[in-house]
Parts: C-alpha cells; sequence; structure tokens
C-alpha cells in the first residue's frame, strides 16, 4: 500500500460548521498552528447553522440577567442539565453576541442596544435578530468565512475524518480520505477538537442537513470515548410536510413563533386544547409535537401523516401585514408555485428530527474523557440541554465553548509535543477506508444508510416503547453483522467517489443508532424530549444522565448523578 | 413518474480526461428538484457520477452547495423542479474538481 501522508499541527479542528469555526479563531489568537477539516466545502457546505433564519439568545441589559437565564435554561430542561455547564456557556453569551456585531453580522439594534425577541420559555426578549426577512444564517457564515481568511488559518476542505487516532494517554489525531484525491492521509496533533455537528441525517424526515451523519459521534464512540444523553433528541413539531415542494422547510415554526397558528386534525378540532387545556398553542415545542404524533397515531392525522396549521382565526389584514413583511421570503414563493395562499388554506406540519442533545460528556473546558480531545457544537453534549434545549440556546453555546474550545485546546497544544502514532493503528484504520473501494458485488451504501434511517425513525423517534427499542437493536447488530463487512462501492473511482463517502458514513449512523436505541431503552420513563409510551410518567429515580461507553467486550451503560450546584428542582419535578 | 426527461450531464475528470464529455440519461422528474434527479441518476444510473449537496433545501436560507447551470444559467439543485429537456453542467465561475463539483475557492479557466 501506498505510503500514508503525515501531517503536523498543533491543533486539528474535525468540522467547519459555527462551533468549529469559532474555535479555529480562538486557538490561532493563541499563536499555535491550526489545521480545520471539513467534509464539504468550506461555508457552503449545508453546516447546520448556515440556513438558520433566527438569531440566539444572550441576557444583555437589567432587568434581564445570566442568572435569569440560567434558570430558565435548566428548568426548560426538566433540572436534567449539568448546571456548571450552563453557567459556563450563558456567561459568555453577551461576549459572543459583540464578537459577531464587532465581525459584521447585522444584528439589529435600537438607541445603540441590541434589539431582542421574545421566544417561548424565556422569562425576558433574550433573542438577538437581524432586520425582519433577514436570515443570520449566510451572515454568520460571511462573517466566519472573513475571520479565517483574514488569520490565514489552514483549511483543508472536502475532506472527511473516518477515524480518531490513539495517542499517548489518549487521542493524537486523526485519518481519513481525501474526497478530491482519493488519498488515505493521517494528522498528528496535540489537541484535536470535534465539531462536526449532529446526526438529524440519521432520520427520514429532517429539518436539518442530511450530511449530519453523527460523524464524530461514531469515530469518538469507536475510540472508546464516554458518551451521554444519547436518548434525547429533538423533533421540530411544525417542520413543513405539505405541500410536497417545501417538504422539511422549518418556516412553519417561524410562521408559529410570528402568528399563532392553530393546529387542527383530519376532523377539524383544535386537538392540542384536549392534551392542554390551559395553554393550548403556547405549549412547549416537545409537548406539542408528542400531541401532534398521538393524534397520527390514533388515525386523526392530516393526509399526509402530520397536522393541520391555520391561520384562519386572524384577521386577515393582520396575516397580509405579516406576509407584506416577509415579501422576500422563498417559502412562501414555494407555496405560491404549489397554488396554496396561508390566508385560505392550512398547510400540513409534522415533527421533524432537529437537533441532537446527546453527544461526548464534556466538562467545563470542553475536555472529554480522553486526554487531546476536545468536542463543541452538538457532538459536545455534556449535558447543556438537560431533558430539552430551551430555544435559541445553541448557537449561543457553539460560540461560546467554541471560543472555550479553541482557547484550551491551544493552551495543552502549548504545554505537549507532538505525539507519535501508532504505525500499525493508522494502517488498520487506513485498511478499513479503503476496504468498500476493494470490495467487489455487495450491497450499495446508500441502501444500508436507508435501512439505518428506516429502523431510527421508526423506533427512536416521538413516543418510544421496550419492544420498538428493542426490534431496533435487533436491527442494527443484523445491519452491523450483515452489510457494514459487505457493503461495496459500485464505483471504484478515487476522486470524488460519492459511493466510497456513502459507504465511510454508513459505520457511523450504525454505531448512532445503536447509542439513540441502548440509551432510549435504558431510559425506563418519560421526561423533556424522552418520551415512552409504556412508562408515560417521569420517574425521580431517573433524575440522573446515562453514559455510555464502548470497551472491548461490548456496550457500558453507567449512570451519573445530576450536578445541582446552582438551583435544586422543585417539589414533584 | 413514468415520464422520462432526457438529462444531459457534463462528466469530466480533470485528472484523467483531456476534455468534458456529456452523458444522456432518460430518467424520472415529475414531481422532482434537479437534485433528487441527480441522487436518482447516481442512485439508479450512474455511481460514478459526482455532484455536490448539503442542505437539501431544509432552513429559511440556504447553502449554496449543489449549484449548477441548468440549461446555461445558474442554480440551485435542490430548489429547481427538473423539466424534460435539462442540460447541467458546473458553474462556469469556478474550477471543476470532477463533473459538476467545483472548488469554490478558486475561480473558474473557462475551460468546462
Amino acid at each position: 500500500m501506498k505510503q500514508i501522508q503525515q501531517h503536523k499541527t498543533d491543533v486539528l479542528i474535525l468540522g467547519a460548521g459555527i462551533a468549529g469555526i469559532r474555535a479555529a479563531i480562538e486557538a490561532a489568537e493563541q499563536k499555535v498552528d491550526v489545521i480545520l477539516i471539513n467534509k464539504g466545502a468550506f461555508c457552503q457546505d449545508g453546516a447546520a447553522t448556515w440556513m438558520a433564519g433566527n438569531g440566539f439568545q444572550a441576557a444583555l441589559y437589567p432587568p434581564d440577567s445570566v442568572a435569569s437565564h440560567i434558570t430558565d435554561t435548566i428548568k426548560g430542561g426538566w433540572y436534567l442539565n449539568n448546571q456548571n455547564l450552563v453557567k459556563t456557556f450563558l456567561s459568555l453569551g453577551p461576549r459572543v453576541v459583540r464578537d459577531m456585531e464587532k465581525w459584521g453580522v447585522r444584528l439589529t439594534k435600537q438607541e445603540n442596544k441590541f434589539y431582542q425577541l421574545p421566544f417561548p420559555g424565556h422569562s425576558f426578549p433574550r433573542s438577538v435578530c437581524g432586520r425582519p426577512g433577514l436570515f443570520l444564517g449566510p451572515e454568520y457564515r460571511k462573517a466566519l468565512y472573513r475571520q479565517i481568511k483574514k488569520r490565514k488559518i489552514k483549511v483543508k476542505e472536502d475532506f472527511f475524518a473516518a477515524d480518531l487516532l490513539p495517542g499517548p494517554g489518549g487521542i493524537g489525531g486523526a485519518i481519513g480520505l481525501d474526497l478530491r484525491t482519493g488519498a488515505i492521509e493521517a494528522y498528528r496533533a496535540k489537541s484535536t477538537v470535534l465539531a462536526t455537528g449532529g446526526f438529524m441525517g440519521c432520520y427520514n424526515f429532517t429539518t436539518a442537513n442530511p450530511t449530519a451523519t453523527g460523524d464524530g459521534h461514531g469515530m469518538a464512540w469507536r475510540a472508546g470515548i464516554k458518551m451521554m444523553d444519547m436518548e434525547f433528541v429533538q423533533f421540530i413539531p411544525a417542520a413543513h410536510l405539505w405541500p410536497p415542494n417545501a417538504r422539511g422547510d422549518i418556516y412553519p415554526y417561524l410562521l408559529w413563533i410570528n402568528l399563532h397558528p392553530h393546529f387542527y386534525n383530519i376532523l377539524g378540532e383544535r386537538f392540542l386544547e384536549r392534551y392542554y387545556p390551559e395553554k393550548k398553542e403556547w405549549v412547549t415545542r416537545e409537548a406539542a409535537a408528542r400531541a401532534i404524533v398521538s393524534e397520527v397515531r390514533a388515525g386523526r392525522g392530516s393526509p399526509h401523516g402530520g397536522a393541520y396549521m391555520s391561520f384562519r382565526h386572524l384577521p386577515l389584514n393582520l396575516i397580509d401585514n405579516f406576509l407584506e413583511k416577509a415579501a422576500g421570503v422563498h417559502y412562501f414563493q414555494k407555496l405560491r408555485d404549489a397554488g396554496v395562499d396561508i390566508r385560505h388554506h392550512a398547510i400540513e406540519v409534522a415533527p421533524a428530527a432537529h437537533y441532537v442533545q446527546g453527544g461526548c460528556w464534556i466538562d467545563e473546558a470542553c475536555r472529554t474523557s480522553q486526554k487531546g480531545l476536545y468536542a463543541v457544537g452538538e457532538v459536545g453534549s455534556g449535558g447543556k440541554d438537560g431533558a430539552d434545549r430551551l430555544a435559541g440556546n445553541s448557537i449561543t453555546f457553539c460560540l461560546a465553548m467554541g471560543l472555550v474550545a479553541g482557547q484550551e485546546a491551544a493552551r495543552e497544544a502549548k504545554e505537549s509535543t507532538l505525539p507519535e502514532l501508532d504505525g500499525r493503528a493508522v494502517e488498520r484504520f487506513a485498511q478499513k477506508i479503503l476496504a468498500p473501494v476493494k470490495r467487489k458485488g455487495g450491497k450499495r451504501p446508500f441502501e444500508v444508510k436507508r435501512a439505518v434511517r428506516d429502523l431510527l425513525s421508526a423506533y427512536a423517534t416521538l413516543g418510544r416503547d421496550e419492544t420498538g427499542l428493542k426490534a431496533g437493536l435487533t436491527e442494527i447488530g443484523k445491519i452491523r453483522e450483515a452489510y457494514l463487512p459487505s457493503m461495496a462501492a459500485a464505483s471504484k473511482a478515487p476522486r470524488y467517489n460519492l459511493d466510497w463517502l456513502d459507504a465511510l458514513e454508513v459505520e457511523n449512523m450504525i454505531d448512532v443508532a445503536e447509542m439513540v436505541c441502548t440509551s432510549a431503552l435504558t431510559r425506563s420513563e418519560t421526561r423533556g424530549l424522552h418520551e415512552r409510551v409504556d412508562h408515560p410518567e417521569g420517574d425521580p429515580a431517573w433524575m440522573k444522565h446515562i453514559m455510555l461507553l464502548r470497551t472491548g467486550d461490548g456496550v457500558r451503560i453507567l449512570t451519573e448523578p445530576v450536578d445541582y450546584s446552582i438551583i435544586r428542582p422543585e417539589k414533584g419535578v | 413518474m413514468d415520464e422520462k426527461a432526457n438529462v444531459r450531464v457534463m462528466r469530466f475528470d480533470p485528472a484523467k480526461d483531456k476534455e468534458p464529455r456529456y452523458d444522456a440519461y432518460g430518467v424520472p422528474y415529475k414531481g422532482l428538484t434537479v437534485l433528487q434527479v441527480l441522487k436518482y441518476i447516481f442512485e439508479n444510473e450512474d455511481p460514478s457520477l459526482a455532484f455536490r449537496w448539503g442542505c437539501d433545501g431544509v432552513g429559511p436560507a440556504r447553502c449554496g452547495a449543489c449549484v449548477v447551470e441548468v440549461n446555461g444559467a445558474p442554480a440551485l439543485a435542490c430548489q429547481m423542479l427538473a423539466t424534460p429537456e435539462m442540460v447541467l453542467r458546473p458553474h462556469q465561475r469556478f474550477t471543476v474538481i470532477k463533473d459538476l463539483v467545483v472548488d469554490f475557492e478558486k475561480e473558474g479557466d473557462g475551460n468546462a
């Protein structure tokens, strides 16, 4: 086999989304060498934040306070949050808002103060925003792109990091495939930051980029990193289901926030009233999502398997005023193309995988359970979200803890020497990467991907039960045994081979599916985003985190107590 | 789904090809986006076809990864509904990596 090219760096960052870029900027500020690796094109790759419409949350001015933001986050998280981690990232909220403005993100100001919108679950208007109709996702990426270029940070695009490499007493870098050349390359690093995003692409219906296949989750798991909270996957209740040309669009969620629609089932019943007589459509997102799923299960869903979202109860001029402000919004063009007018017609919406709360265990410095490895963003869980993330907190977390991860990884790099790589490990990983293009026959990798998505979407969605989760685990076992060793890329082309990329992503998806089903089966209660129909109540004995470790003998399931250093739960939680 | 589109796609691997060629595919197109047509070709007709995609059209904003030229005009493949006659080639502004995949960091040399 050809000699594997080895690169050296102080800090290696895997994933150039908002968290990875923020980490790269901060590490570069510490005058260390940084390499930022990305699976796709740099800042033009579908990383989840680039598609964002909204701003993010920070407590900026009295009477709001960081303490209030912390309390809201912990209450929204059903008291299952790692409270110290919550405090760490929310305290940095004001700092990261100012940085983003300084770097050119056009945040709206009035009388020299950031204008902030109210969001459900927040005690004060806290979400910084752009002018109406301006999506902030493209603003973030333009600003962050410029900061990377300005600092001349090395970016390796179209590189699929396949596995973490062992170093002395921990992690010493990563190995993967250069999609542009077909070459396998190893990166030796004094510290490595995982910022690979979530695994929403392991589900069939998602509001996020389907390219989020849990690559960092899989890599970390196989390297024996401690994982946590994998049972908590957020499904957005109001993703667009029908008409079909806007499927997966998140805009109905913005309509929900801005126009307070009513939800109807196929019988024309405003069913949320039946589930939540007082709050009705003002309930939290996961509560609304559960009710929609219950209606669909009971055979009362809308024709395409969701609920009707209607605006007919609002005065026409109120809707028109909103539509006027939103004139340039592409979503409405799609509705017009389909002949749908929200002043008259309901759209259909359904819950879709939106965000994942599970990932690596991290501490307040983004350190994972092994030396030399940091994690941030969705792959860096740390239990920050508890049982349900407070709306608008994730970009705050990515920016704040990206900053921390960059600083800490740079600090460790300065104190360390470059690790020697284990030649045999490098060779073993390289052979694994090459296997799908060496094999003949076998299932195409995209078919295996579909099988994994089908089983997670069937068994590990809203409303789970023991029977389904066990069936899911059995199917995962079969896929792992039957297809993982035999699937083959039909194309053997070395350069930009999508079949080969699919094959490498599949292993991560299988690992993710196993972790999600295992954790969901273990938590025999209903809490926050995790709903067990066979255990519909919360169980006080489950006020703890589920940790997973992959060992030579299989999967170890551990539990750890919740940190109550700031607030203790109210009675009856 | 029965009616087929005539899709001609530019194929070019600068590492081994002297010049681009166009491959023709007859594939379903009704109710599909251009990106869904490309995925159909990759899954059913030609596993060696290279194209970029990212957000797949979700979210309020778009990522832009799937930009190609459809019948001579730049378009996001995930946003554009497919038509019965399509010629797909990479965005002319950028340098081709392979087939429809371009390097957004490099301005094109106009050879595609």
